[in-house]
């Protein structure tokens, strides 16, 4: 080894190429979806699919910095070469919040009127209709039809804008605040020669972790509910913040995985990297697959069970008119397939096999993000739209190029960490 | 054939060993050496001496797998079978076969109505499926890693050698058994001498 402060140039390059690459997705995806919503479709359309597309960056972002805490509190080898992506992942939060700022047009404006071919009310044909569809959060709608619904109405106190925004705002101060706090303490340990003052910082770094996780569960617990779950005001579950937080990690894992066979495959890095290492985050990953199913499936089951008129419409809305290819892909591929391929103990161990899983994952994370962001606006009615396609290239497009950027930037391993020697010795 | 230069009664050879280091090199010996019926002995467990000695993969995690989906269709047909649609339904199709084959062994007819939901109400029929599955996989580890380790087995004849009884405590062993094809008392004696344990011994079977 060299220098172990510089990356090696292939790596360099390899980070370097990919973020040229990110950035023209960006401003590719960017240019179409100006096209698309300002010459066909209006802001109504493109907010729907910037949301649905936001909450999927926005996971690698939380997620991540959720990842890292509990890796500084817990410890073990598994943390210690993928710590510099989480630790960089999670410096993409202040980029994530200026990302988000465009939801925030949601509010504005009340209804637009939606032209679709509507096919549950007249099976046997087609049929143009028009409806009228909020932006993005209907209660938000200043118009006398929705604020005296009785349910929107008793939930005023929480769902109003000012809240809303105050809610927000308190978040991302809390997430950004703990993201910098633990990537510049990272920093500081590895210009610190003192053994003794790299223990106070990794003390210190566990003192903000501990609590930091309990701060993720009660923001999530509120983000969730307002930027997903108050679509639709009328449904709520309290399962859904779970599902919508710990999907994060998986988010989280299978990006890490893949930026780490990408990037860590190149000498000396390599080393960090052993077969045994990768098998212990493929079993972490389909520890998080299994639970995102037992989540979602609970959830499913606790509504199909109770059978209440508020709970029920959101799980028929996505069972009918073409949303169900959606809900059975979802329980083919973010359940069966990972989880069958991830018990074999070989395509955890094959860098080449499991970064594929990883990165099929990270569809499903799509995927499953678009079923509940999409199916609440189009009841029904499965609706895939360019809009869908282009703000996923300009939000994952400018994202990675953040992150990219962040990884760029420092040591690929932390320079003094305990860990380093505790490399399995034997390990194959 | 080294059959015939056995001793009768042998069990194997025993190669003692005091550092971890050594007896992983030695087990990485042993299998180049291309015994088969060799086995490694340590207090606790050495991170790739199981590789190292050259056993293959356990069968258990597949007979797991099948032990957990065959949990999973019982509880599937427990229920399908008592409370899912009756088998008559299918008869006019099937032109009676159905209620010949099951005849009065079977009763169909535990279908409840409950809250007006389908006969069939597969949603509420995963909870047990999981369940089942978790308990006959679980039986399966238990039960397969006993019948697969040979246990009950109450005495081994390493018990016969004394110096096996530090195994358990702070020595680390290699045997090669006597019914290895390639084992000669002479020739693997010397072989284990080269790999420079604490001492080779017998031992015996009885």
């Amino acid at each position: 080894m060299s220098n172990p402060a510089e990356i090696p140039a292939v790596a360099l390059d390899r980070i370097l190429t990919a973020r040229t690459l990110a950035l023209r997705i960006a401003l590719g995806g960017l240019v179409g979806s100006l096209v698309i919503a300002g010459l066909f479709e209006g802001t109504g359309q493109f907010l729907r699919s910037y949301l649905a597309s936001f909450v999927w960056v926005f996971a690698f972002g939380l997620g991540s910095l959720v990842l890292l805490m509990i890796q500084n509190i817990s410890g073990g080898v598994w943390g210690y070469a993928t710590r510099r992506l989480l630790e960089a992942a999670a410096w993409t939060l202040p980029a994530l919040f200026v990302l988000f700022l465009p939801v925030l047009l949601g509010f504005t404006g009340a209804y637009d009127l939606v032209k679709e071919k509507h096919l549950i009310s007249k099976p046997h044909y087609e049929e143009e209709h028009t409806f009228e569809s909020p932006r993005l959060y209907e209660w938000a709608v200043p118009d006398a039809k929705v604020q005296n619904d009785k349910i929107i109405k008793a939930k005023s106190g929480y769902l109003n804008i000012p809240f809303w925004l105050i809610r927000s705002a308190i978040a991302f101060a809390l997430w950004i605040g703990m993201a910098f706090l633990l990537v510049s303490l990272s920093d500081k340990q590895d210009r610190e020669s003192d053994p003794a003052k790299r223990l106070l910082i990794k003390k210190r770094m566990k003192a903000i972790s501990a609590p930091g996780i309990l701060v993720f569960a009660l923001t999530i617990l509120f983000i969730s509910t307002d930027w997903v779950m108050s679509l639709e005001p009328h449904w709520y579950s309290t399962m859904y913040p779970v599902i919508f937080g710990f999907s994060m990690l998986l988010s989280s894992l299978a990006l890490a995985i893949i930026a780490q066979v990408k990037i860590y495959d190149v000498k000396p890095f390599d080393k960090a990297m052993t077969r045994n290492h990768l098998r212990d985050l493929g079993s972490f990953m389909l520890g998080f697959v299994v639970f995102w199913t037992y989540i979602s499936f609970s959830q499913f089951l606790l509504m199909w069970s109770a059978n209440l008129k508020e709970e029920v419409p959101y799980y028929i809305a996505r069972t009918t008119g073409g949303w169900e290819i959606i809900t059975l892909l979802l329980a083919l591929g973010h359940f069966f397939i990972p989880f069958l391929l991830l018990l074999f103990r070989e395509t955890k161990r094959r860098k080449e096999i499991i970064w594929k899983i990883a990165a099929f994952i990270l569809f499903m994370r799509f995927i499953d993000i678009f079923w509940q962001v999409g199916g609440a606006f189009h009841h029904g009615h499965l609706s895939i739209h360019l809009l869908d396609f282009s703000t996923l290239a300009l939000l994952g497009g400018a994202w990675a190029w953040v992150y990219l950027g962040n990884i760029s930037k420092r040591p690929l391993l932390p320079l003094h960490d305990e860990r380093e020697d505790k490399l399995p010795i034997y390990g194959v | 054939m080294s059959a015939t230069t056995e001793k009768p009664g042998l069990f194997g050879l025993l190669a003692e060993f005091e550092t971890t280091q050594q007896v992983y090199d030695a087990a990485h010996s042993v299998r180049k050496e291309g015994f088969t019926k060799a086995e490694a002995y340590s207090p606790f467990p050495i991170d790739g001496l199981w590789e190292a000695i050259g056993h293959k993969r356990t069968m258990l995690p597949t007979l797991i797998f099948c032990g957990g989906l065959l949990g999973a269709i019982t509880a599937f047909c427990l229920q399908t079978l008592t409370s899912g649609s009756h088998p008559d339904s299918l008869d006019p199709l099937l032109d009676g076969t159905v209620s010949t084959l099951t005849g009065n062994m079977i009763s169909f007819n535990y279908r409840m109505n409950i809250a007006g939901r389908p006969f069939f109400s597969w949603p509420a029929f995963v909870p047990p499926i999981f369940e089942m599955m978790i308990l006959f996989s679980a039986f399966t580890s238990l039960f397969g890693m006993l019948l697969l380790n040979g246990y009950p087995q109450p005495h081994h004849p390493l018990f016969n050698n004394r110096k096996f009884d530090r195994a358990s405590t702070d020595r680390f062993f290699i045997c090669i058994e006597a019914t290895d094809p390639t084992f000669d008392r002479e020739a693997t004696e010397q072989f284990l001498q080269g790999l420079k344990p604490l001492s080779v011994t017998e031992v015996p079977l009885q």
